[in-house]
């Protein structure tokens, strides 16, 4: 795919960007920039593995949720799954602390898919216009559920003990942990290598899924039960980075976008560029945020760093497509 | 062995587009579908193809295989299909749209390679696929059709000659009629009867979602019939070499 295009120079680029971030956040800690000695070098690597497991299922679930609609304006946190995983995260929280504790037995995991996926689908509905999906509805109905999803979060936080109350909210505006918990991980990890594999060895399904719904199926594609697979695979890469990080603007979107930049429109190269620039983006969003405190303020949360840096570049490529296909 | 539709029903919503159509045809030709707007063509050559939106009863046996029972792989490896307008929503080159042809069902090289040679679509190749005109668009989606397509098996085109200039509409009608001649069977939706009455073998000609007529091009299309269909006066130009089916022009009153 992509003749002409020079895609060893592209490769190449995409390595030195995750090389350069893993260095940065190597030597950048919460105390600004110092060689990690032994007794805090597992809190780095903590904080990497985190970053880079939660940045790699967003790049992923970006790269699928705008080959499930067609728009290149999907992301998780722009349709509203991150904050519907939010919700449903902060809701299993609720119930543990009122006794429930079952709920987040797997560290929240089953709870965020559902809320990520749920959340999706009510878009779905709501963004259809005449049977068909309609980009702007679309956007206009991620942006209702979001909106809809942060309110009842915050709700939530209210009616939450005082003693876990602080760490719900600093897990709600993103924080990357330096020691996260084994369960998440390692289930978000797994889910990744799967959800990957799976994505890499249908890339070309997804391909011809870009055209339309008729040609498509003539090409051999199972539609409708595509669409299901990737609506299910995209809430959980989406699911699981919010429990790993909390919501996390815009690093589902411009992964892939920087991607197609360098590697052109194919999903062979978009599905493994896309998870590589997106655990890239989020290393480099947290070290930036440790690299440049705010005076006053200290460090800024990690999600809002990538919405700085993310908004820009969704108006851009609004502006560019008027919210159509790319 | 041939393509035979049994009792074909078709309903968007709770309108009926195709009702009860039974037809067949031989491998080795080329059947032109006719008919006004809304009359059900696309519908049922959609229903054929295994894509269509609605509901659909009835069957479709095409060489002694039932086709509503295979699997959407299984039905690419024999039906290949064209929509009206083909959307590519991805910032693809024409090589890669037309290198889609193998995205779920393998396709060799020279099976690419074929197409594009048979449809001329060599210099367009590397360029954006958006940024071509609509007749070129055709074109390469059409080529990756015949790239998909099995010497032998059924090619759908919903209206491919649309947006296409005379040159262009008449290499893609030779390349057509040269797989009919291979033993394909090709089913083309046709608004141009001038077309029809050029390529096609056998005539269906639908009329608000039912089979008004079938059979050989000479017997459907004549004068007397496409008149009363049409609501337009036809004449045949040109003689018997080549006879050529046209609305007469009439100045209109006022």
């Amino acid at each position: 795919m992509s003749a002409g295009r020079p895609r060893v120079v592209a490769w190449s680029v995409i390595t030195v960007a995750l090389v350069v971030a893993v260095l940065l956040r190597l030597v950048l800690g919460a105390r600004g920039w110092s060689w990690p000695t032994t007794e805090i070098v597992d809190l780095r690597l903590g904080a990497l593995a985190s970053a880079a497991v939660a940045g790699a299922s967003l790049g992923l679930s970006g790269v699928l949720l705008q080959a499930l609609l067609r728009n290149p304006l999907a992301s998780p946190f722009v349709l509203g799954l991150s904050s519907g995983a939010g919700l449903a995260v902060s809701v299993a929280a609720l119930a543990a602390s009122w006794g429930a504790t079952w709920v987040v037995a797997d560290g929240g995991m089953v709870a965020a898919t559902v809320g990520a996926a749920l959340a999706l689908v009510v878009v779905v509905v709501a963004g259809r216009r005449h049977g068909a999906i309609d980009p702007v509805t679309l956007l206009l109905a991620g942006v209702v559920v979001a909106s809809v999803a942060g309110a009842l979060t915050v709700l939530v936080q209210y009616l939450m003990p005082p003693s876990s109350r602080g760490d719900l909210m600093a897990w709600a505006m993103g924080r990357i942990p330096e020691l996260p918990e084994r369960v998440p991980l390692i289930t978000a990890v797994v889910l990744l290598a799967m959800i990957g594999w799976w994505s890499f060895v249908r890339a070309r399904w997804l391909d011809a899924a870009c055209t339309a719904d008729d040609e498509a199926m003539s090409l051999g594609v199972d539609l409708p039960a595509m669409r299901w697979r990737l609506v299910i695979l995209s809430g959980a890469l989406a699911g699981s980075s919010v429990v790993l990080c909390g919501p996390i603007a815009f690093v589902g979107f411009v992964a892939p976008h920087v991607a197609r930049l360098m590697l052109g429109a194919g999903h062979r190269g978009l599905v493994a560029a896309s998870t590589i620039l997106g655990a890239a983006l989020l290393i480099a969003a947290d070290a930036l945020r440790l690299a440049m405190p705010l005076p006053g303020a200290g460090k800024l949360p990690v999600a809002v760093v990538t919405a700085i840096l993310g908004g820009p570049i969704f108006l851009w490529v609004l502006r560019r497509h008027g919210g159509r296909g790319a | 062995m041939s393509l035979v539709i049994d009792s074909m029903s078709v309903w968007h919503g709770a309108r009926t587009a195709v009702q009860g159509v039974s037809v067949s045809a031989p491998p080795g030709q080329t059947v032109a579908v006719i008919g006004r707007n809304g009359s059900g063509k696309s519908s049922l050559v959609r229903a054929i193809a295994g894509i269509h939106a609605g509901r659909c009863s009835g069957s479709v046996v095409w060489k002694g295989r039932e086709l509503s029972t295979c699997s959407a792989a299984d039905r690419a490896r024999c039906i290949a299909y064209v929509a009206q307008r083909p959307l590519v929503a991805a910032d693809f080159t024409a090589r890669e749209v037309i290198g889609l042809a193998g995205a779920v069902v393998a396709r060799s090289t020279e099976q690419l390679e074929r197409a594009i040679d048979a449809l001329a679509v060599h210099d367009l190749m590397d360029r954006p696929f958006a940024a071509l005109s609509g007749g070129e668009q055709q074109r390469v989606v059409l080529a990756r059709a015949l790239a998909q397509h099995d010497v032998g098996g059924l090619l759908v085109l919903d209206e491919p000659f649309n947006a296409m200039d005379l040159a262009e509409q008449h290499r893609v009608a030779g390349a057509l009629q040269c797989l009919a001649g291979a033993g394909s069977l090709v089913l083309i939706v046709l608004h141009d009867l001038v077309l029809a009455d050029a390529l096609a073998h056998t005539v269906w000609w639908m009329e608000a979602g039912r089979l008004r007529a079938s059979g050989p091009r000479a017997s459907v299309l004549s004068e007397a019939a496409l008149g009363a269909g049409f609501g337009v006066a036809f004449e045949r130009v040109g003689g018997s070499l080549r006879p050529i089916v046209a609305p007469r022009c009439t100045p209109s009153a006022g």
